[in-house]
């Protein structure tokens, strides 16, 4: 119950850091080359590091919500920028925009306003995308884009060239709390390039039932002589739709010894996080591959470090911690006045 | 002294929101009453500057053969701190002249160069090196381009449409848009 007490004030300071309407436009300095598109709000109890990006959400049937977006002009000449949701698809490791104005169920639940604007060179300008799920919405997730579109100037010479970038929008329907994501490695597989560079393929295998964006890296250990090496990031950047499987390569940048090596890799999606290890073997012969092999599951590094999202942990942890300072002082004062003893 | 010892806790706390991200400081610790507070970030943008037109350099008969027009340096800029990277997608729409269409479905699309003025990208996954055709959306299948990226980044690139002109074609200009979609 002390607890409690001391816990609630500070959720309010916390509060008026973050007040719900507050909007300035950031500085029009770090507007880049072209037309520009970014997130302005969060939703409050997101934990999803994607969601700073992209509009990651999971609602119930027939919720309503919105998100402020920012739109910018980074060219010398006002620009005229046609704003609406496009739909989107995940497939063969990426997130794709539909063609042209296309609409999909999920876009089409999406309103943007304004739907056109002209922004001045240098500047940005808020828009606003308005969610309207139907309360008969069928469990699933879904895709979208918030489009910029910066369009071909009329009567322009040859073929017109249109231009768009979008804030992805990957929002999850169903009851209760969000679907799972979850992906699992199935193998890993050592390589030698042309160029005698070590290569290492893992299979990703998306099992869970929303779309995943993967990164991460690969260390290796154990190799002759004790030998060391990475970590090596791993070349991704895709997404996953669920059940698809890709493959997620690693270069290894140098001519590495055939080893044995005990390799780790760490892959994470948003929150998920996944560690597998495997003995691997580069074969000699440039050009060739070794054998997959299966991975021995390692439980996740997170799991045994201290994370942003668990400072109220920490909190409560100093607030103990000097709780039981102050009762040691008071103690120790209290023996020091009855002893009158130096501290 | 209770009161001194609950004041420095929460300086203690404004000090972990301060570096905590902030979708993680409006939230901790089961905390059920914030999900409907929203708050402001200022948040990067992803941008993209390409050519707004591209020209044939050259006159293919009317019997056949392909076009590969380059659409010119493209600049795709992210500066949204971002933790997996971007990709790019290409549409095309029927090339149509008097009396004549060239479908979408033979436009392709592809990266023939490496990307240059790299920050940031530690790798491009995908860089499609053989022409990738539009399907009958109009949309290319996979991404034409992918830069993986933790952190802010940028990368030009001069993507090229491949339009294969079907034989006994009408003679005559042809008229077409493309898109180039980055996210």
């Amino acid at each position: 119950m002390p607890l409690s007490r001391r816990v609630a004030p500070l959720l309010v300071v916390a509060g008026l850091l973050a007040p719900a309407t507050a909007v300035a436009a950031p500085s029009p300095s770090t507007c880049p080359p072209g037309v520009g598109v970014g997130l302005v709000e969060i939703p409050k109890g997101t934990k999803d590091p994607r969601a700073k990006e992209y509009v990651v959400d999971h609602v119930a049937p027939g919720a309503h919500f919105s998100r402020r977006f920012q739109v910018c002009n980074g060219t010398s000449k006002p620009l005229r920028l046609v704003l609406y949701a496009g739909a989107a698809h995940v497939a063969n490791g990426s997130f794709l925009i539909d063609a042209g104005h296309a609409v999909n169920e999920l876009s089409g639940w999406i309103r943007v306003e304004p739907s056109t604007l002209t922004v001045a060179p240098g500047q940005r300008a808020l828009a606003r995308a308005t969610f309207a799920v139907p309360a008969d919405a069928e469990q699933g997730e879904r895709y979208a884009v918030l489009v910029a579109e910066r369009p071909a100037p009329p009567g322009t010479p040859g073929i017109p060239v249109t231009s768009r970038v979008g804030v992805r929008v990957y929002l999850d329907v169903g009851p209760g709390g969000a679907e799972k994501s979850d992906f699992a490695v199935d193998s890993l597989q050592a390589s030698r390039t042309v160029d005698g560079k070590g290569q290492v393929t893992a299979q990703v295998h998306n099992t869970g039932k929303r779309a995943i964006d993967i990164t991460g890296s690969l260390s290796l250990r154990d190799g002759p002589g004790g030998q060391t090496g990475g970590p090596y990031p791993a070349r991704l950047g895709t997404t996953l739709a669920p059940a698809e499987t890709e493959p997620v390569i690693v270069p290894i940048d140098l001519a590495i010894s055939d080893g044995p090596w005990t390799a780790r890799l760490t892959l994470t999606s948003g929150l998920v996080e996944r560690r597998v290890q495997a003995e691997l073997t580069f074969p000699s012969v440039p050009g060739t591959s070794a054998a997959p092999v299966d991975v021995e599951k390692l439980p996740a590094a997170s799991e045994n470090e201290i994370r942003p999202g668990r400072s109220l942990a920490l909190v409560l942890l100093a607030l103990l911690s000097m709780a039981g300072l102050a009762a040691v002082r008071r103690r120790r004062s209290g023996r020091t006045a009855d002893e009158s003893g130096a501290p | 002294m209770r009161t001194s010892l609950v004041l420095a806790a929460t300086a203690v706390l404004c000090a972990l929101v301060g570096v905590a991200t902030p979708a993680d400081a409006a939230c901790t610790g089961g905390d059920t009453t914030c999900s409907n507070i929203q708050f402001t970030v200022t948040g990067g943008v992803i941008s993209i500057n390409a050519p707004t037109s591209a020209t044939a350099s050259s006159t293919v008969s009317s019997s056949g053969g392909s076009l590969a027009i380059d659409l010119g340096n493209t600049v795709v800029t992210d500066l949204r701190v971002p933790t997996t990277g971007w990709s790019v997608t290409a549409t095309a729409s029927d090339f149509t002249t008097s009396g004549g269409t060239i479908p979408k479905t033979d436009s392709a699309f592809s990266v023939p160069n490496a990307p240059t003025s790299v920050a940031g990208c530690t790798s491009f996954p995908t860089r499609v090196t053989t022409p990738l055709s539009v399907n009958s959306s109009g949309t290319t299948p996979a991404a034409i381009l992918t830069c993986t990226a933790v952190g802010t980044n940028n990368a030009t690139y001069n993507p090229r449409l491949t339009i294969t002109i079907p034989a006994s074609s009408t003679a005559g200009v042809y008229t077409g848009t493309v898109t180039q979609s980055a996210s």
